[in-house]
């Protein structure tokens, strides 16, 4: 199975839920944030702005693929367009795993690291967008118990 | 080939395009506002239909014309959808994916999001039908050029 986490701009969310997945960050280290920042793939560079940024991040303990994927907030709309897309070549959409990691949190925080981003300001945002996950971790770790559950 | 014309909501400029490419609107001369009707999907999509790949039939070539919604994405739904199809093995080169909104006019906004969004359908229809009237032709030379397109693509299979 390929399992894709959707995100937004620089997919910070996405790639904080591929590594909880994947076993690489723990929620009850206290340096977390370290963690993150150590992470080569929790940071995209201005190639990760662009909707259409697909990084394959590795496979987990039962063979899936995991991917993250900007698609700039339009989840639903992704989704439907996967789904139909795999259709009309014979492909069972069940393959895909679509899991939309983006409006599990937006507040005024998520618009700034944006607007950091664009300024060019990525050391900054980057480790904003750190702390930001961290104080979001639960709700990350609950969307990827809910992927976690159809395995085991 | 397929084609797949998308626009932002899915129910006026891309279904214009993929009619005029299947011969359900003229190509010749502007129709009229029971012609627009009257072609499947046009002005009906809400915003749950939004990503979905409608097929609209197939042109006098056998390709596969479809339509579906992008919103904002713009000409990275076109990136996304080649980056799925890269990571199940399809070819991509299979498809001509056709953003049909930098043919859109002021007046099919206002027109479309009254009537689709603001669902005001008595307002935004023929505000939409007319604007979508003065950018026909547009439409019409995209369509000759995804034609012409389609005939190098087969020429070269």
């Amino acid at each position: 199975m390929i399992i894709i986490y959707l995100d937004s701009h620089c997919c910070f969310r996405a790639a904080t839920a591929a590594a909880l997945h994947l076993g690489k960050i723990s929620i009850n280290n206290p340096n977390l944030i370290s963690e993150l920042l150590h992470l080569d793939f929790f940071y995209s560079g201005k190639e990760g702005l662009v909707p259409g940024y697909c990084k394959k991040i590795g496979n987990d303990h039962w063979g899936n693929e995991i991917y993250i994927l900007n698609v700039a907030g339009e989840a639903q709309l992704i989704k439907r367009s996967i789904h139909d897309f795999l259709r009309l070549h014979n492909i069972d959409p069940k393959v895909f795993l679509i899991v939309d990691s983006c409006s599990c949190h937006k507040n005024k925080l998520d618009i700034f690291i944006y607007i950091l981003l664009r300024l060019g300001f990525y050391e900054l945002a980057k480790i904003l967008a750190a702390y930001y996950q961290t104080k979001q971790i639960l709700k990350i770790q609950k969307i990827v118990n809910e992927v976690i559950q159809e395995f085991e | 080939m397929k084609v797949l014309y998308n626009c932002f909501g899915g129910s006026h400029s891309s279904i214009t395009a993929a009619a005029i490419h299947l011969g359900l609107l003229p190509s010749n001369r502007i129709p009229s506002n029971q012609e627009f009707l009257s072609v499947p999907y046009y002005d009906a999509q809400i915003a749950e239909d939004h990503g979905k790949i409608r097929f609209m039939g197939f042109d006098e070539h056998g390709n596969h014309v479809y339509i579906t919604s992008k919103r904002n994405l713009g000409r990275h739904y076109a990136l996304i959808i080649s980056k799925i199809a890269n990571i199940v093995n399809i070819d991509i080169n299979e498809w001509i994916i056709v953003d049909t909104m930098p043919y859109v006019n002021l007046l099919m906004v206002i027109g479309g999001y009254t009537s689709r969004r603001l669902r005001w359908i008595n307002i935004g229809r023929p505000i939409v039908i007319y604007g979508n009237k003065l950018s026909y032709f547009k439409f019409v030379h995209l369509v000759e050029n995804v034609k012409y397109s389609l005939r190098r693509a087969n020429f070269k299979q």
